[in-house]
């Protein structure tokens, strides 16, 4: 028996020719907060309207809870939140009136709407109407419709998206000051690994359609390969010696450091010898990590090749 | 959970000059009618004519055949456009209720406007008439029952007026379709076809005894019946299989 809260297997939705999402297999484990990540129109979005039977599949299927969408969907998504793609409100209602809705709908009890409003910071607005919202506090708002049920999934379709980095910041906060309070399991997508990193303990990625990644960040922060970074005095005279000596092309960066992918101790104290003997000062030697970012960039890069 | 949907759906009507046009339009019909009434009154009225009745083949002329028409169309286009102008429709389609009963919900509520709205007009239908001085005996049966055999007669075009209204995304476009449609009521409702063609059926439905009207009553409101529920098993099933994208 696993414990699956999201599983999908060979998922897919065409649309006329095109594949936008392929044989999708996700696996998405209680208590995991799950990154899913891919660049614009990779197909997040068509995924997670599959997950929640918002768009039909082409073929493939979706369990949630251990149960089948369609045999059950009263029962689960009363378990489910969720914010998909920009955020769903009645403008010419107030943020109130538009967790009342919702309130109503999922049948819970109209103080969870105060509870949801503090959570996002929405108090003092609340009577406002939304259509005055600036784009994070209608995003807030989405949040907080998310959270009214007392999820224990939370799926958040690019819950930053069009923000500045101080929206941005604030939403990354609150997202990630959930799991502790009540054990949720929540999936969220990205088209930047930055947003996600932080808070991820999985990690999903898509591009055109294909998940062509799926484990936990340790295996992709490993997937980061270091390379040696030496500023020395004359970048060029030293590149030469190197050149002819390891019969290796070596790049210099654009502060004219001179960048080594060998990086092994006897290689890097073989190097240093040589500049020195050569009357070279050398400043410095250091390790430099490709970011997550970078990885991610690869991985991508990859795929497309 | 169809008395919350309910509920809900009427929440979402809140600051949206409802109110307005459901005492304007019928109103204009009323006034439109009165107008022609009075211009037209010796040719209208003739010894034993009640000059309501006479009245109300102008005011239904206008109401019947070209306001309620549209105004229907108009409240099921309203009421959608509220899902898809904000992404309404993506939000609901995630929590609990099944689309089936978000559907009828809508359906009902636009039904219980266009009732209102037959209620507003046939008062104010008789206040007009009283400020403006008719004289006989105001035919209390025969207003009550233009006003359910309308509301009846409209039922079936609001099924198909809600299976347009929630397919097409647009706002406009359901409304400009249904308003060509409506003109073609004019042709319609002269015609023995009229009584199958539901943009014609209220106007029909709500005339006066001595124009040509309903051939017969219990045809005509099968008919209706049929195309009510046709429509909205066609709307409720094609709902059920949308994409939302
Ligand atoms: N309704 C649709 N009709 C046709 N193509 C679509 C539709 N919706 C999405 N697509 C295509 O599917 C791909 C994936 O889109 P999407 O899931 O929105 O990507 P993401 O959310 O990762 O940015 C894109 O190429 C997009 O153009
Ligand atoms: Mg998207």
């Amino acid at each position: 028996m696993c414990s699956n809260i999201i599983e999908t297997v060979n998922l897919c939705k065409k649309y006329k020719t095109t594949y936008a999402v392929k044989d999708l297999n996700l696996q998405v484990k209680k208590g995991e907060i799950y990154g899913f990540l891919g660049p614009n129109g990779s197909g997040k979005t068509t995924s997670i309207k599959m997950l929640l039977g918002l768009i039909k599949a082409t073929a493939g299927s979706v369990t949630l809870f251990g149960k089948q969408l369609e045999s059950d969907r009263n029962h689960i998504l009363k378990k489910v939140g969720a914010l998909v793609e920009s955020p769903s409100y009645y403008g010419h209602l107030t943020g109130y009136e538009n967790l009342k809705i919702i309130q109503r709908m999922l049948n819970v009890s109209e103080k969870r709407i105060e509870e949801v409003l503090n959570i996002v910071r929405l108090t003092k607005a609340k009577n406002k109407l939304v259509k005055q919202y600036s784009l994070g506090m209608k995003q807030r708002l989405g949040i907080a419709i998310a959270l009214l049920g007392k999820p224990e999934l939370l799926i958040l379709d690019e819950p930053t998206n069009g923000l500045d980095p101080a929206g941005i910041h604030e939403i990354r906060d609150l997202i990630k000051s959930l799991p502790e309070t009540d054990g949720i399991t929540i999936l969220i997508s990205s088209h930047l690994l930055s947003e996600i990193d932080q808070m991820a303990t999985q990690v999903g990625i898509i591009s055109e359609g294909n998940l062509i990644f799926q484990d936990s960040i340790e295996v992709l922060r490993n997937k980061s390969d270091s390379q040696i970074r030496v500023r020395v005095n004359d970048a060029n005279k030293a590149k030469i010696i190197l050149e002819n000596k390891f019969d290796d092309s070596i790049q210099l960066d654009a502060n004219s450091n001179l960048i080594l992918n060998k990086t092994d101790d006897n290689h890097i104290s073989l190097v240093n010898n040589m500049l020195v003997d050569s009357n070279l000062s050398v400043y410095r030697i250091e390790e430099i990590k490709s970011s997550l970012e970078d990885v991610f960039l690869n991985i991508i890069k990859g795929e497309y090749s | 959970m169809i008395k919350t949907m309910v509920f809900i759906e009427f929440m979402k009507l809140r600051r949206q000059w409802l109110w307005a046009v459901l005492i304007i339009v019928p109103l204009v019909s009323c006034l439109l009618g009165y107008n022609n009434f009075f211009t037209y009154q010796d040719i209208l009225v003739q010894i034993d004519d009640n000059e309501w009745i006479e009245a109300w083949t102008q005011a239904s002329l206008f109401y019947g055949m070209i306001m309620l028409p549209i105004l229907s169309g108009f409240y099921c286009s309203l009421s959608c456009r509220n899902e898809n102008f904000g992404g309404g429709w993506k939000q609901m389609l995630v929590l609990p209720p099944s689309r089936v009963e978000i559907y009828t919900a809508k359906m009902i509520i636009i039904l219980f406007l266009v009732l209102v709205t037959q209620l507003v007009l046939i008062t104010e239908f008789i206040i007009t008439g009283l400020l403006l001085g008719l004289q006989d005996s105001i035919p209390w049966f025969f207003l009550f029952k233009v006003l359910v055999l309308g509301f009846l007669a409209v039922c079936a075009l609001v099924a198909i007026q809600l299976w347009m209204a929630s397919q097409i995304k647009s706002f406009v476009t359901p409304i400009a379709i249904n308003v060509a449609l409506t003109l073609l009521a004019f042709i319609a409702a002269g015609a023995e076809w009229g009584n199958y063609y539901p943009w014609a059926q209220p106007t029909l439905a709500m005339s006066a005894p001595d124009e040509v009207g309903i051939s017969s009553l219990l045809f005509f409101l099968s008919i209706n019946l049929v195309i009510f529920s046709l429509a909205t098993i066609i709307g409720v099933a094609s709902f059920d299989k949308k994409d939302i994208n």
